[in-house]
This record gives structure tokens, C-alpha cells and sequence, in this order.
């Protein structure tokens, strides 16, 4: 599903140029669920930003399903993005101006979705992720791990074939963490590819592999699966 | 659209505070521009609703007088019958004469404007008849048209037409039967009326019918089809040579001119789309064009400044939206989304403020039409018109002020955006770049209500040269009659302890009720030399009357038979002319047609026209023929309105059923004003509702800054910053940009307001310490806008700031 080849990312300012992904190459195939650790700064949130077509690498080639996407404009990319790839991030990131439902509806928005069936969908999702009671609710008026499975949920609405997941966990204590991971889990044994990166070997533990990151590089693969 | 609007919404109602300076800022900017742009609008569609507009025009005579082209709009009696009959290309024509302000049905008595016309007035004006005879109802003399709201009092439900009124006509009650109904004259009509009647039916009209010389009315023509304004005006000249030839001798002598055509005089066309806007021979309330384009410049500058707050408060706010921005683009929203998004929030920003706005406009009509001397009408805002121009409006505002934020807001980077990096850029000179733009406008207008406030005191305030106060000026109807008159009320009055004296003059001191103004100026040769002089006629106890004291000689007075032949006063300037020595006893011919001058008096130089033009030498005589044109009576009293009431009274007498339009001279002078004084009342607003936002803008961004610097202040303040270090420190910031402005329109201001001083012959000088008192206000203004957030935030505890940060 992922091929990534020879993938380089500098950060430049005035003075220093920084190597964030350096000559970086892997694949994934459909219905992986992979894990990317590493120590701070190694290049995994990079990584995941380029991979979720949220920013362009400098040099390298990656081919989504077969496609060529390094090079893609923004609008292509944009286009790609919100048919194919979900997002779950640290913080939630969920509006805190909309409801929990309309949270979760967003997604299908800008995909014009009609509003039958966009109802009718988050609802599906909703229920799926045991918050449907909460649907008129505000952001803040959720704990952490209601916020994340919202988040899921809005992820997943669209019918991503990618899920990109950034410390899903990380805001959130172990109980409500492991639900969070049982979800991801759930949700990859339904056909959905996920990439998570987390410093938690712990979650990391209910992946198929883990690819450890050194200074925007692979350094070692663990096959778990 | 339905998620947007919810999102808009709820965003709104997060930050209320900042909404409110937004919505309030531009509801106070569309409510000034609004009734800036009604009035403007009502004043561009004067006369615009006869469907012959074009084809009419007003019949104007001039005289080319040494300093200037003098214009007059009355004309005789037989000049409109002429006019239509010379077949000079004018097919229609209408006398317009003020006929009497009263009419009588049964015991019913109304005050209302007949004016006298000719039958074609309805042919030719598009002033709809709703009932009765609608071919031609003023076809024979005996016959009056009312207005609708006038005969609707009158005859509340009865039908009015075939009805006989009484109508009084030049202080004689006539019985006129009612022919027609027809549309009450809307505001935006220079000719205005209740009744209409027959020209013909004036108490005057059969003995002066056929003279020329007698001018009292406004003609109208409407000019044939396939005829120009121009080639009329060219007929014109030889109808003028056939009915009207003028004394060139006496014009010559008088120190007229011939203009390029070699005409003296004559007359001329104005047509009725200038009949609005021309001070000299328009009609109704005139209003210069220029005062128009400047409160359309006011709008919009107000409108600009308010647009700056929005940008400036959208863009400082952005900082806490970035991330739901990043988060939107991240789930799939494109640049349009995010663009209308924000832009839709800007847009229903307006739309909420263009309704508050409108609604504070309506409940400001009255006051404004009182400040304003206007006439706004609600009904305005159903104009057509005005309902595209008010959405051309909220669309212009909205893209102009929402566009920016918006496409700031579309250029955010996702990721940057994500990982907490950046909020939006808020560039500080963008943002200083605004404020200070918003406080050069600010300091400009307050210099300039400071220049022109000052400039009209100066004017009118100026010593003219004669006691002005306690003066009563009366338009005499019949100037034939008016040296009668003058004495007849001279001694009605003279018992009257209020009364210190009655004259007369040949024209008014300043513009009276009668909105008529004079000027007579010649030259003439003298012992080699050529003398200049203005004229004026007077009535004894003229320099009583005026309270000036003569220099060398005496007044006029009947104790003197010789004074009602040839006896002149000349102020000293004149005498200067003639000689070096002592002037009273000297004659000197004016004009070889006329008898010997002989100088009795001589008084100081005074100023006989308003402060825009300069003392020039005057010579006054004492009027020998029995016409005079106004009374002038001067009063001694503690209750002017009581003593008004007592001329207004005698003055009764004398001409019965005339409208008395006798007013106090310090009135008239102030009329000379009316336009300094409607531009200090306008930029004082204008002045006032600018800083008012311009604060708002700066207190709403202060607010944000504040909001942003939280953590810094934190940190500073656990190291040991004093409040008042802290206070300065975020306070410095906002200062630099007024400073700014304020060295900017220094400059500007002078160059504007030296420009405008210019047009005054005797005017104020621009002193530096007006500057300062200008910079001085806009930085205390300023100051204390920004304190108020600086103080607060150096107060607060910095353990909070630092743990919310």
C-alpha cells in the first residue's frame, strides 16, 4: 500500500540545516498495523505528516497504492487525503466549537456527503464506538478518553483505507489507553490499515511491527506477528 | 452553509467581547454612512422625478458687474407670456409666485404655501393629479388645485373637487373653486406648495402686467424637442435686445462689462437638474455639490476605519483559531472551505451590524435632519435605489474588511499549525500600519474641527464694522412703497421704548429669510483718476440705525431738505479717493445721468459684505426715490423676542396677509456662515465617531496583544519587573504607531486646512500649539484606551498566567 523510497526531509533556517527524514525507505502493505518508535526528534512525526500527504518531502519517492504522490500539489494532495487517510492525534484536536457529532460529521463535509447519509453514518460510528450518548456533546464537556474515541471515530467515518495515529494514547491514562488500542485494533482486524507513532512499548505491543527510528533513519525492524 | 452558520455562530458567541467591539464598531460606522449616504442620495435626486427634466430649465438674468457676473432668477410679468411666444424654441413656460399662506373652507382655516402659476406648470412638472380635472385644471382664473395632504385637511372626508375655497392671494381672500387634487410635492422637490392658483389672480397683477422693469418670480421654460440649451440661450440674446434692452450707458458707467459676446446682460438657462445645487438662482434649501462629495468622502472614511478594527481584531484573534483551521484542513477542508468559513464569520459580522446600524440610522433621522438642517425621510431606505446600495455595501464592507483574515487564514501551514508551532503570523507593522492609519485620519479631523470651529467663530464674530445685535431686518413685498413704509412704521413705533430707530436699505445685511443678497459696484472718473466704490441706498438714521459713529459730518436727516436730492455718506476709504483733506462738503458726479453727489458725512471702513471678501471703500446715499427694499430696525431691548413680536405685528399693518420674514441681523450674518457651520458640525462628528472607533479598534487589539503576551508578562514579572515597567512596556507599543500618525498628519493636516483657509480673505492663522493640542489629545485618547489592558495585565498573578500558558 506504501512504498517509500530514499525519502529525505531538511529543515532549514538561516544558519543550520537539519536533517529530519534521511534517505529513509520501507513499505506497508494493506492491513498492516505498524508502529514507528524512537527517541524525540528522530523524524516520526515528520514521517507521519508525509505519509498523511500533510506535507512534501524534499527528495525520495512515495508511492500511495501504486500512485506516485511525492510531487502532488496541494490540492491533490488534499483530494487523496480525505478519501483515503484518517488522522488520530496526541491531543485529540477535536473543535471545540461543535458537538461531538458534528465533530465526527466533518470529514464526510467536505467529502460532500449527503446529510441522510452523513447522519446515518455517524451515527453507525458513533454507536461503534460506545459514545452515541454523548452526540450533543461539547469537546470539553468529555473526559480524555471519550475525546480520543471521538477522535476514532471521526477518523474512521470516512472508510479511510489509512489511519495515521499520532500517540494516540499519550493524553490519556492507562485504562482509557487501552481502549483506545483495543479500538485501533478492532479497527485494523476490520481491514484498515494503521500507522502509529508512539514512545509506548506498551502500545506498540499490539501492532504487527515496529520500525525504530534514529536520526530520520530505519535503524531496526521487529517483526511481532 | 448550515454547518458554517452554526460554526460562525457559536465562534461569535465564544468571543463576545471581541464580536462586540466588531459588531458595535461597524454598526456605529454604517449608521453615520447610511444617513451620510441618504442624504447625499435625497439631495442628488432633487427635481430628478419630472419626467421633462431635462427639457426645463429655470430663466436666469446676469450683468456683467466689474467684479463678477451678478444673477438674478426674478423676472417681469410679461417675460414668461413672452418667451413662449417670441417661437425662440421654448414651447411651455410657468411663472412661479408666492400667492398667500392662508385658505378657508366653511370654518375651516389652514396655513398653507399658494404658490401662483401658469397653466402649463402641470403640463411641464410631473406633480401627479389624483382627482378632478386632469387635462388642464387651472384652464380659467377662478379655479385652485390643492395638494393631497392639504385638501385631506380641509375637507377631511368630503370630496374637495367642485368646491368653492377662499383663498387669500396677496392679502385678499378670493374665491377659488377646487378643480383637482393632485400628489403632495415630495421633499425632494425644489418647487414646493399646497395650493396652486393662476398667476393672473395676484391683487398686483393687472397694473404691472405689462412692465418690464417690475421683476418678482421665477420663470420656468421647457424647451422644444429638437432644441439645445444653447442655441435658446443664443434667441435669447435678441429677445432681451427686443422686450429687455439695458442702459449700457449706465452699466458703463456703473463699471459693468461686456462679456465675450458683447452682451452686458441678458438672460440665461439653468437647467432643473442645477436648480438644487446653484446658491445664487436656485430654488428651495440649495446645497453646494462639493459639500455633498465631502460627506460621501466622511462616509467612507468612516466605513475605512471601521473595516481597519475588523482586520486588525480578526487577525489578532486568529492566534486561537489556528489549530481548528489546521484540524479542518487536515480532514479534508480546501482553501474555499476555510476561506468562506472565516470570511462568512466577517460577513454575518456585518450583516448583524448593517441591521443595528440601519436601525440607529432611522431612530437618528430627526436628529440628524435638526443638526443637519435636512429633510431625511424613513421612507428613503424603500428607494430602490438605496436597496441595492445598502447589500452593494455589506458586500463591499464584508470583502474588503473579511478578506484578509480569510485568505490569512488559508495560508496556514497544517503541520506547523498542528504540532502548536505557529500561531497565525500577526505581523506588529501590519497592524501598527493600520492603527496608525486609522489615528492620521483621527488627527485630522480633529485639527481640522479644531481650524474651521475657530474659522466660523472668527467669521462670525468678526467686528463688521456696525453693531450688529438688536438689529431687525424686514424684505419689504413692495419695494414701490417701501420709503412709505419706512416712515409709516417709524412712527408707529416711536412711542415704543424697545425702538431705538427705523431705517431702510437698498439691500440686505447679511442673507435674510428672503434668502436675497445685493451688490452695486462702479467706477468713474475723477479729477483724471479712476474712483472705486461699492453703492448702497439708504433711509435716514441709516448710521443710528447701524451704530456707527461718522468720522467727520453728520447722518442723514430730514432737517436737511437738500439730503433727499443728492446727499451721500462715504467711509473713508472712499473719501481717501477723492481727497486728502476733509471730505463732507465735496460733490462729485457718479454718473453723468444722475445729480451731483454732495458728501455729508464720512464714517470708518466697514465690511457691508460678509468676512470672505475685503473692506472696500462704500458710498451711501440717501434714496430719493420712494422705493426701498428692506426696513431695518434697531432695538433696545432685554426681550428681543417680545420686541420681534411687536415689529412683526406693525409690520402686519402695513402689509397685510404678507408673510413677515423680518429676522435679526446677527441671523442673517450667521447665514453667511450656514456652510462653515454645517462643516464644523459635520467634522466634530465626523471627528468624534472616527476616534470613538479607532479607540474601540485599539482597545479590541490591546485586548489580544495583552492575551498573547500573557506568558512573557509571567516570566517578566518573576524576575522581577515592576507593574508600572510592565504597564509601559505593553502600553510603548501601542503609542508608537500614533506617534506616528501624529507626525504624519501634522503636515497633512496643515497643507489641507492652509488650502481651505485660502478661499477667506480674513481668517484665522493656523497656530503650531493647535498641533499640539491635537497630538496631545490623540495620545492621551490613546493612552488611555491601552492603559486600562496594560495595568490589568501587569496586575495579574503571574503563577496563573504561567500555569495557563
Amino acid at each position: 500500500m506504501i512504498n517509500i523510497t530514499n525519502l529525505q526531509k531538511f529543515y532549514r533556517t538561516e544558519e543550520v540545516e537539519t536533517i529530519a527524514l534521511n534517505n529513509l525507505s520501507f513499505g506497508i502493505k494493506e492491513g498492516e498495523f505498524v508502529a514507528i518508535m524512537g527517541p524525540s526528534g528522530c523524524g516520526k512525526s515528520t514521517l507521519l505528516n508525509i505519509l498523511g500527504l500533510l506535507d512534501d518531502p524534499d527528495d525520495g519517492s512515495y508511492l500511495f497504492n501504486g500512485i506516485e504522490v511525492a510531487k502532488f500539489n496541494e490540492r491533490k494532495r488534499s483530494d487523496l487525503r480525505k478519501h483515503n487517510i484518517g488522522f488520530v492525534f496526541q491531543s485529540f484536536n477535536l473543535i471545540d466549537e461543535l458537538t461531538v457529532f458534528e465533530n465526527v460529521e466533518l470529514p464526510l463535509i467536505y467529502t460532500k456527503v449527503g446529510a441522510a447519509e452523513r447522519k446515518r453514518r455517524v451515527e453507525e460510528v458513533l454507536d461503534k464506538m460506545q459514545i452515541m450518548h454523548r452526540r450533543n456533546h461539547f469537546p470539553q464537556q468529555l473526559s480524555g478518553g471519550q475525546q480520543q474515541r471521538v477522535a476514532v471515530a471521526r477518523a474512521v467515518v470516512n472508510n479511510p483505507k489509512l489511519i495515521l495515529a499520532d500517540e494516540p494514547t499519550g493524553n490519556l491514562d492507562s485504562s482509557n489507553g487501552n481502549d483506545v488500542m483495543q479500538l485501533l485494533t478492532d479497527l485494523n482486524e476490520q481491514g484498515t490499515t494503521i500507522i502509529m507513532v508512539t514512545h509506548s512499548e506498551h502500545d506498540a505491543r499490539y501492532t504487527h511491527r515496529i520500525i525504530r527510528m534514529l536520526d530520520g533513519q530505519a535503524v531496526t525492524e521487529n517483526i511481532l506477528v | 452553509m448550515g454547518h458554517n452558520l452554526k460554526a460562525i455562530y457559536r465562534n461569535m458567541l465564544k468571543n463576545k467581547l471581541y464580536t462586540f467591539f466588531n459588531v458595535a464598531g461597524m454598526a456605529v460606522a454604517f449608521a453615520c454612512s447610511i444617513l451620510l449616504f441618504l442624504s447625499v442620495y435625497q439631495d442628488f435626486s432633487f427635481d430628478k422625478f419630472h419626467v421633462n427634466g431635462d427639457k426645463i430649465y429655470k430663466v436666469y438674468s446676469f450683468s456683467n458687474a466689474a467684479n463678477g457676473p451678478e444673477l438674478s432668477e426674478v423676472m417681469a410679468y410679461p417675460a414668461g407670456p413672452a418667451l413662449k411666444a417670441d417661437n425662440i424654441g421654448i414651447t411651455k413656460f410657468t411663472r412661479v409666485r408666492y400667492g398667500g399662506g392662508k385658505i378657508r373652507y366653511k370654518a375651516k382655516e389652514l396655513e398653507l404655501t399658494t404658490v401662483l402659476v401658469d397653466p402649463d406648470f402641470l403640463r411641464m412638472f410631473s406633480f401627479r393629479i389624483l382627482q378632478g380635472n386632469r387635462v388642464n385644471p387651472l384652464a380659467d382664473l377662478g379655479k385652485v388645485v390643492l395638494s393631497a395632504n392639504d385638501a385631506a385637511s380641509l375637507f377631511g372626508s368630503e370630496d374637495p373637487v367642485g368646491k368653492t375655497v377662499e383663498t387669500e392671494i396677496s392679502g385678499t381672500w378670493k374665491s377659488l373653486e377646487v378643480s383637482a387634487v393632485i400628489e403632495n410635492p415630495p421633499v425632494n422637490s425644489s418647487i414646493q406648495f399646497g395650493a396652486l392658483a393662476r398667476t393672473e389672480t395676484h391683487g398686483h397683477y393687472p397694473a404691472i402686467k405689462d412692465e418690464w422693469n417690475n421683476q418678482h418670480h421665477p420663470v420656468y421654460v421647457q424647451l422644444a424637442e429638437n432644441t439645445t440649451q444653447e442655441s435658446t440661450e443664443n434667441r435669447l440674446r435678441s429677445f432681451v435686445k427686443t422686450h429687455m434692452p439695458p442702459n449700457i450707458g449706465l452699466m458703463k458707467a456703473r463699471g459693468y462689462r461686456a462679456d465675450a459676446k458683447g452682451d452686458f446682460s441678458g438672460l440665461k438657462l439653468l437647467p432643473l437638474a442645477d436648480v438644487h445645487f446653484n446658491p445664487e438662482i436656485g430654488t428651495g434649501d440649495r446645497v453646494n455639490r462639493s459639500f455633498l462629495y465631502i460627506l460621501v468622502l466622511t462616509g467612507v472614511v468612516v466605513l475605512v476605519i471601521a473595516c481597519f478594527n475588523f482586520i486588525n481584531l480578526s487577525i489578532g484573534l486568529s492566534f486561537t483559531r489556528t489549530r481548528e483551521m489546521g484540524v479542518r484542513k487536515c480532514l479534508g477542508a480546501g482553501k474555499a472551505n476555510i476561506w468562506t468559513l472565516v470570511w462568512g464569520e466577517g460577513f454575518v459580522t456585518t450583516l448583524v451590524a448593517m441591521v443595528i446600524g440601519v436601525a440607529a440610522a432611522v431612530l437618528l433621522i430627526p436628529s440628524f435632519n435638526q443638526l443637519f438642517v435636512a429633510k431625511l425621510e424613513t421612507s428613503l431606505l424603500y428607494d430602490p435605489v438605496i436597496g441595492l446600495l445598502l447589500p452593494g455595501i455589506l458586500l463591499f464592507v464584508s470583502l474588503f474588511a473579511g478578506s484578509y483574515p480569510a485568505l490569512a487564514m488559508t495560508k496556514l501551514k497544517v503541520v506547523e499549525v498542528l504540532k502548536g508551532k505557529i500561531a497565525l503570523k500577526t505581523n506588529g507593522l501590519f497592524r501598527n500600519t493600520l492603527v496608525a492609519f486609522q489615528f492620521i485620519i483621527a488627527c485630522v479631523l480633529i485639527s481640522t474641527t479644531m481650524v474651521i470651529y475657530r474659522q466660523f467663530r472668527h467669521l462670525r464674530s468678526a467686528p463688521l464694522g456696525y453693531t450688529t445685535t438688536s438689529m431687525i431686518s424686514i424684505p419689504v413685498y413692495d419695494q414701490s412703497k417701501g420709503k412709505e413704509l419706512i416712515r409709516t412704521m417709524r412712527l408707529q413705533l416711536a412711542s415704543q421704548p424697545a425702538i431705538v430707530s427705523v431705517s431702510g436699505s437698498s439691500f440686505n445685511l447679511g442673507i435674510g429669510k428672503d434668502r436675497n443678497t445685493g451688490k452695486w459696484s462702479s467706477n468713474f472718473g475723477y479729477k483724471g483718476k479712476v474712483v472705486r466704490t461699492n453703492w448702497m441706498e439708504a433711509d435716514y438714521d441709516f448710521l443710528k440705525t447701524l451704530t456707527i459713529k461718522q468720522v467727520e459730518g453728520r447722518d442723514f436727516s430730514s432737517a436737511y431738505a437738500s439730503d433727499s436730492v443728492n446727499a451721500v455718506i462715504v467711509t473713508e476709504s472712499m473719501a481717501k479717493q477723492l481727497t486728502d483733506g476733509h471730505a463732507v462738503g465735496m460733490e462729485f458726479f457718479a454718473d453723468s445721468a444722475q445729480a451731483k453727489l454732495h458728501i455729508v458725512g464720512v464714517i470708518p471702513d466697514f465690511h457691508l459684505y460678509s468676512m470672505f471678501e475685503d473692506k472696500e471703500p462704500i458710498s451711501i446715499m440717501l434714496k430719493h426715490e420712494e422705493s426701498m427694499a428692506y426696513i431695518l430696525v434697531k432695538v433696545n431691548t432685554t426681550n428681543p423676542a417680545a420686541t420681534m413680536e411687536l415689529v412683526k405685528k406693525t409690520y402686519a399693518k402695513l402689509e397685510p396677509g404678507k408673510e413677515f420674514k423680518g429676522s435679526f441681523v446677527t441671523e442673517n450674518i450667521e447665514r453667511w456662515y450656514a456652510k462653515e457651520k454645517r462643516l464644523s458640525r459635520l467634522f466634530s462628528i465626523a471627528a468624534g465617531v472616527a476616534i470613538v472607533l479607532s479607540c474601540m479598534g485599539l482597545f479590541g487589539i490591546s485586548l489580544i496583544v495583552v492575551r498573547q503576551r500573557l506568558k512573557e508578562i509571567g516570566v517578566r514579572k518573576v524576575l522581577g519587573a515592576s507593574v508600572s515597567r510592565i504597564a509601559a512596556m505593553i502600553s510603548k507599543d501601542f503609542l508608537k504607531p500614533v506617534l506616528l500618525a501624529i507626525v504624519i498628519s501634522v503636515p497633512l493636516s496643515w497643507l489641507i486646512l492652509n488650502k481651505w483657509l485660502q478661499d477667506f480673505s480674513y481668517r484665522i492663522t493656523i497656530g503650531w500649539w493647535m498641533f499640539v493640542y491635537m497630538g496631545m489629545a490623540a495620545l492621551l485618547i490613546a493612552l488611555a484606551t491601552v492603559s486600562f489592558q496594560a495595568i490589568k495585565a501587569a496586575l495579574a498573578n503571574p503563577v496563573k498566567s504561567l500555569k495557563t500558558e
